[in-house]
């Protein structure tokens, strides 16, 4: 296989990384409040829809910063973007440990953060690069903030007040 | 403009220009300072209901300096140990100001929540404290990642196990304050 297609697909992983890590912060709060049966399927349905949300930001996000993406070289921007997701990982890890070990019910609060951090920083590799502001800034952090607002709306919804 | 945002992601940008000759020393004023006004906060929050005193809340701001610089200084050593066996040619100096760094958004949370909790009485420790402390992990991963040389699931592994490293030890501080509040 070709070293560019292996890079590819390692960079997908990131984003899948980062689904699975939102779907256990999901879980880790849904747990306490709703029935485990109820949980999982919240948990399963949060990996899906952030693989699919996290792999649409990439794009928009890239598509958007076309001068700096080029400068870099496309696989190199869409490997930049997905690093930033990854960043979604420590904040699971943190979120177990806080649930697991020190029972705080702090699993919501520590995705929605992550949210905002993940997908609000992951335009600051083309501001590295002649990327604008506009693109670079702003428009990762109205998605992140319309995320994270979608997502705490909608998981107090269907998670009944998690 | 860019510049600023910049910095507030990945503070190792400011090492690569004006700051390298900035002292380590003073760098860890930032983490000391962000810490100290999160437990300032914690510590009025708790005032607020009925918990602590006065002189609790300077204690616990005492407290939140030392914590500050002490885990900055410990979990920028342990990076930069680590670091050196994926070849990362940073000095320990340069690593701690780089953490350091990574606590000048925060330090802003931290400013905008005592404002909040002096000016309006609101309890500020988990809105902006503990939200300023978990944005400082954006800037610590970026840093770890620059050391690693890029390596991106290294850096989040590294990010994880310090992240978790960080949470315990305040957990810790912060249960042993409780228990010397009940006695």
């Amino acid at each position: 296989m070709e070293t560019s297609k292996i890079e590819k697909i390692g960079n997908s992983l990131y984003g899948i990384f980062s689904a699975i890590a939102m779907g256990l912060m999901t879980w880790l709060s849904a747990s306490m409040a709703v029935s485990m049966g109820k949980a999982l399927i919240m948990a399963v349905a949060a990996c899906i829809v952030f693989a699919v949300l996290f792999w649409i930001v990439k794009m928009i996000v890239v598509g958007c910063n076309t001068k700096a993406a080029e400068a870099m070289g496309k696989t190199a921007a869409y490997k930049a973007v997905d690093s930033c997701f990854i960043l979604v990982l420590p904040f699971a890890v943190m979120a177990t440990v806080a649930a697991k070990v020190f029972d705080w019910n702090t699993g919501f609060a520590f995705a929605s953060a992550a949210i905002m951090i993940a997908i609000g920083s992951c335009g600051t590799p083309f501001l590295q690069n002649g990327g604008g502001w506009l693109a670079g800034m702003l428009l990762p952090g109205l998605i992140a903030s319309g995320v994270s607002i979608g997502y705490v709306l909608l998981l107090t919804k269907v998670g009944g007040g998690v | 403009m860019k510049r600023f945002i910049r910095v507030l992601f990945n503070p190792a940008v400011l090492l690569t220009d004006s700051l390298e000759k900035f002292n380590w020393i003073w760098s860890l004023v930032v983490p000391g300072m962000s810490y100290c006004l999160f437990f300032l906060q914690t510590g009025m929050d708790f005032k607020r209901t009925g918990l602590g005193s006065g002189a609790g809340t300077i204690a616990l701001g005492i407290i939140g300096l030392i914590f500050g610089v002490s885990i900055i200084l410990v979990l920028s050593l342990l990076t930069w140990l680590v670091s050196r066996g994926v070849g990362c040619e940073w000095s320990a100096a340069r690593t701690i100001k780089a953490f350091s760094f990574s606590y000048g958004a925060p330090i802003v949370y931290m400013l905008l929540g005592l404002s909040a909790s002096v000016l309006f009485q609101w309890k500020t420790s988990l809105a902006f404290g503990l939200t300023g402390v978990l944005w400082s992990m954006g800037p610590i991963y970026g840093v770890i990642r620059q050391m690693f040389g890029g390596k991106t699931i290294a850096a989040a592994l590294v990010a994880s196990f310090e992240g978790v490293l960080l949470l315990s030890s305040w957990a810790i501080v912060g249960s042993s304050y409780l228990e010397s509040l009940k006695m």
